[in-house]
């Protein structure tokens, strides 16, 4: 009897031991799949998201083409039309010259608006001279009599890799607009500086501030900010927003100057 | 359970020094241990089916436990049936973490030690109990209980210190917690 209750209780240890190391390597195994799996989902969610943005730039580049080559090319002939029928005018109906004169005026409006749709649409002078003269115009752009856009930057910045120009460009380009629409900022300094491990975008305004989880609450609004984390996560970066309602906003955009996982490609027109 | 636990192995030995009997004390042993894992585990253990299990092997255990008990003998179905009901709620637990995969490093959490070291103190010591009559039945200087009540002692003790390692464990889990939160 003795022996049966020593190799039962042998038995029953050996069996319980080999549960225990059954759990806890099953449970690790698992663990580790999981790990996998969620490391797999973040870098498919990255890409789709890379590949959304990138499909945007595409469409913008699509409209701006569209708009330089089909609409501005006939609104030019439409003016060299409207030129050629002034001179008409002008020698056997003198009293229609003000009335061509006043279509001319509204087509020039018309032209230029196109021109600055198109490049708004797609910033060229990113492409060709680099972040920081595309900074520097669109401060320029931004400034006016009741704004004033400043850029302060480093003196010797590194030339950055094609997307993350036109990440940081276009985070810039909805904080300042963020700024001026929604904050009425008078003052806003955009500060480019380059760090030993990446790039340090900075939009300071002195505007109303807001507040950021009420905000991000809200899924109707703060799109743009959503916007800007999504456009970060593609390349790693991360955002900081120093914010509060009733005082001026600080926003820190951190990014690495590396070759991201995923590329974003960007196309020359 | 520690802390009771200590007082009953104190007044155990003090009964032992003075020739009385003590073997009651196990019993009450047996009553602390069980009420404070059911305890541990209905905490632990979410989900309301875990919860009717933990309750229905204690309701059980308490019902042997009354049957069985006595002053003057090691109630030994009822030690067993804790033992067996002991087994379950570690297998509950095993099973609870293996389908919610919840615990990121299960060698450092607290309540998986307190499990294995549950199980195998159950799995060492049921058929001691099971078999009382046997194995600590023969108080006789030749007899076996010396032998298999050490045992008993021994797997205790593992038990205890297993215990003792998840408290330092479950300290520091509070405190990665805290960490997180801040």
């Amino acid at each position: 009897m003795k022996l049966y209750i020593a190799v039962g209780t042998a038995v029953l240890l050996v069996m319980a031991i080999f549960i225990i190391v059954f759990v806890a390597y099953y449970q690790q195994k698992q663990i580790r799949q999981q790990l996998i799996l969620k490391e797999w989902q973040e870098k498919y969610r990255k890409g789709l998201l890379a590949a959304t943005l990138q499909a945007q730039e595409h469409e913008r580049r699509r409209i701006a083409q569209d708009l330089h080559d089909e609409i501005g090319t006939m609104l030019s002939v439409t003016k060299l039309s409207l030129n050629q029928l002034g001179r008409t005018v002008e020698h056997n109906d003198p009293g229609s010259t003000v009335l061509v004169q006043k279509t001319r005026s509204l087509l020039d409006e018309t032209i230029a608006n196109v021109r600055r749709i198109s490049r708004d649409l797609v910033p060229t002078t990113l492409e060709r001279f680099g972040l920081v003269s595309a900074l520097e115009e669109l401060a320029e752009k931004a400034s006016n009599g009741e704004v004033h856009v400043e850029l302060s930057c480093s003196d010797k910045m590194p030339t950055l890799l094609p997307q993350l120009d036109l990440t940081l460009f276009r985070i810039a380009q909805e904080l300042i607009n963020n700024a001026i629409k929604h904050a009425n900022a008078e003052n806003i300094i955009i500060d480019l500086h380059c760090q030993p491990n990446g790039i340090l975008l900075s939009v300071i305004d002195d505007g109303r501030g807001f507040d950021l989880d009420e905000i991000l609450k809200d899924k109707k609004r703060g799109l743009g900010l959503r916007n800007i984390e999504s456009r970060l996560n593609v390349i790693d970066g991360h955002v900081t927003f120093d914010v509060e309602e009733g005082r001026g906003s600080r926003i820190h955009i951190q990014v690495k100057n590396l070759k991201p996982e995923v590329e974003v490609e960007v196309e020359t027109v | 359970m520690l802390l009771l636990s200590l007082i009953i192995s104190i007044a155990q030995t003090h009964h032992a020094a003075f020739r009385q009997n003590n073997l009651y004390l196990y019993n009450l042993n047996s009553l602390v241990e069980m009420s404070c894992i059911a305890v541990a585990y209905r905490i632990e253990l979410k989900s309301s089916r875990n919860k009717a299990v933990i309750v229905a092997g204690y309701i059980l255990y308490l019902l042997v436990f009354i049957y069985d008990f006595s002053w003057t003998h090691i109630a030994g179905i009822a030690l067993g049936v804790q033992r067996i009901v002991m087994i379950v709620y570690a297998l509950l637990y095993f099973h609870y973490i293996l389908t919610n995969m919840q615990v990121q490093h299960l060698l450092i959490h607290a309540m998986f030690w307190v499990s294995a070291g549950a199980i195998v103190h159950a799995a060492g010591t049921l058929f001691v109990f099971l078999f009382v009559k046997v194995t600590l039945g023969d108080l006789s200087s030749n007899g076996s209980y010396s032998l298999y009540i050490t045992i008993v002692t021994t797997f205790s003790a593992f038990f205890y210190i297993v215990l003792l390692v998840s408290f330092w464990l479950r300290r520091r889990e509070f405190r990665l917690v805290d960490q997180m939160t801040v």
